[in-house]
């Protein structure tokens, strides 16, 4: 009992310094591939090849004044960094690095908890991570960092729901929600991405959605809205938001590992440097898309989420669902087909709408 | 361990409660509520219904006090004093909390009374551990299929409604004017 309570704490331990210790690395990486799109040097100054940066700028954020706006409501905004930080933390709970290992005559999972409900769980604290960025708009008591939350708002909740019915394909195929049992269940069959290609590509852009990143970073647009809704924080707390969104990046991306790329299960390799490469190429792609496309226009951004994202993955669970009811034995051949042929429809449909909306307007 | 979790949750929840119910300010309220909902899943997890414990936080503290927390913030504080004072609504809203008060003791004491009576506290199931498995079969493929279809036809409806009613052009748009352009 005693050894079980202290390798459970000594895992928390870990999870919570692989979270933390994350954060200044996906700064440094992100800084100096932004700097390489763009053929800058990027941080280069503070410790070899400037990677001590993340660290000098951290230092300087913790020693730096903490501003509070006169009329801002002063529990809230000390509250709204936390409640950001929290969910985005919490998610690695039911993240399973690795499989199980012996320490000193004890199995033990690389994982927090195996829950039985994993999935909604991670959804759970999803829908909870809109709160940090709605109140800490609105307690600072000023008009920009308030657009900002309300947009981030709309966005989150918009997004969300086709971020959960992307998830439903997967949940089909594997008949599980507990994130150790999908894994398991992908090292048995295929990897879900080869099946649900859809429903992947789907829940990444959803995922960009959700953190907030570029190109759907319109709650901190520079341009419109100073820098949104953590206009008014400085110092530590808003070292917190920035921290959480990258906690919030690693985690949506561990998720994304975990549902569709089989968490850690790859040859020869051991299996936590698999769950690692699979994270950090996820990752790459978050910088790389945000070094690649320019800022959506808002009215553009809601329409993506609603008329397209949402019906596609509909449709993918749909055909998904038909193709499980059919009287064939299942084939991940046949269920990506289903899925390509998703594609190919939404594109063929896209198409024809574009051509007679050409011709309705040259007829005037 | 189970009963002293309990007992902790049953006691912060209900000092939440009555917070948000004392508490002035709106948005305080809105948050304690969250607070209520997003704790109430802890009873579920100890009676080993996780999927209740999942679908209450995603579903009440994740959309519904959301969107009270968002309208709230919309909302002008400079209004909400100017609506307070206009319509006087103190002995209203007394009485209506009553009557309120006096139906839920009503809809409680029921319930309370019988298990206090056949003592079925003590005989709590302790359900399958794969209970969002059954649970899922039961609502859909098992005697619940009907319901759950029929209902989700109905929000679908209302959903449907709703659209229709909000994207109605206004009179007099001046979009073709702007195509045109």
């Amino acid at each position: 009992m005693l050894v079980q309570i202290l390798i459970l704490a000594i895992k928390i331990v870990c999870v919570l310094l692989f979270v933390m210790g994350m954060v200044p690395v996906l700064i440094y990486i992100e800084r100096k591939l932004i700097a390489d799109f763009q053929q800058r040097l990027g941080p280069h100054r503070v410790g070899p090849w400037g990677v001590l940066q993340p660290i000098a700028d951290g230092l300087k954020l913790f020693l730096k004044e903490d501003i509070m706006p006169a009329n801002a409501n002063k529990l809230v905004y000390v509250l709204a960094p936390i409640a950001s930080m929290a969910p985005a933390i919490m998610m690695f709970a039911v993240i399973p690095f690795g499989e199980p290992v012996d320490v000193l005559g004890h199995r033990v999972g690389l994982w927090l908890a195996d829950l039985n409900i994993g999935l909604l769980y991670v959804l759970a604290l999803s829908s909870l991570g809109v709160y940090g960025i709605i109140l800490g708009g609105w307690s600072s008591n000023s008009k920009y960092p308030l657009l900002g939350s309300m947009r981030s708002a709309a966005q989150m909740v918009s997004y969300e729901l086709p971020l959960a019915v992307t998830l439903l394909g997967p949940l089909l195929l594997a008949g599980t929600l507990s994130m150790v049992g999908l894994v398991e269940w992908q090292m048995s069959n295929h990897w879900l991405v080869l099946m649900q290609p859809v429903a992947f590509v789907l829940f990444m852009l959803c995922a960009v959605a959700e953190t907030n990143r570029a190109p759907f970073d319109l709650p901190e647009a520079e341009s419109e809205l100073v820098a949104g809704f953590h206009t008014e924080y400085s110092g530590f707390k808003f070292a917190m938001f920035f921290m959480a969104e990258y906690a919030a990046i690693v985690s949506i991306c561990a998720v994304a590992v975990t549902v569709f790329l089989g968490g850690w299960s790859g040859p020869v390799l051991p299996p936590i440097m698999w769950f690692l490469i699979k994270l950090f190429a996820l990752i790459f792609i978050f910088m790389w898309l945000r070094a690649t496309f320019p800022r959506l226009r808002y009215d553009h951004f809601m329409q993506l989420a609603w008329l397209r994202l949402l019906p596609l993955a509909l449709a993918s669970v749909f055909l998904t669902a038909l193709v499980l009811c059919l009287p064939v034995p299942e084939s991940p051949a046949l269920v990506a087909a289903a899925n390509a042929g998703v594609i190919a429809a939404v594109l063929l449909f896209e198409l024809l709408m574009r051509a007679r909306r050409r011709l309705v307007q040259e007829k005037g | 361990m189970a009963v002293w979790l309990f007992d902790a949750a049953a006691v912060v929840l209900v000092a939440c409660a009555i917070a948000a119910i004392v508490q002035r300010n709106p948005l305080y309220t809105a948050l304690l509520m969250g607070v209520v909902f997003a704790g109430l899943a802890i009873p579920f997890v100890l009676c080993q219904a996780e999927l209740l414990a999942a679908l209450q936080v995603i579903v009440y503290a994740g959309a519904i006090v959301v969107l009270f927390v968002i309208v709230i913030t919309m909302l002008g504080s400079e209004s909400r004093e100017a609506l307070e004072e206009q319509l006087s609504i103190r002995p209203a809203g007394t009485l209506c909390a009553l009557v309120v008060g006096i139906l839920l003791a009503a809809l409680l004491a029921g319930p309370a009374v019988w298990v206090w009576g056949s003592q079925r506290a003590e005989s709590w199931p302790t359900l399958l551990s794969r209970n969002t498995e059954a649970f899922s079969a039961a609502l859909f493929t098992g005697r619940y299929i009907v319901p759950v279809e029929m209902a989700s036809l109905i929000l679908l409806a209302a959903m449907v409604a709703v659209v229709v009613m909000i994207v109605r052009p206004p009179p007099g748009s001046n979009e073709k004017t702007t195509t045109k352009q």
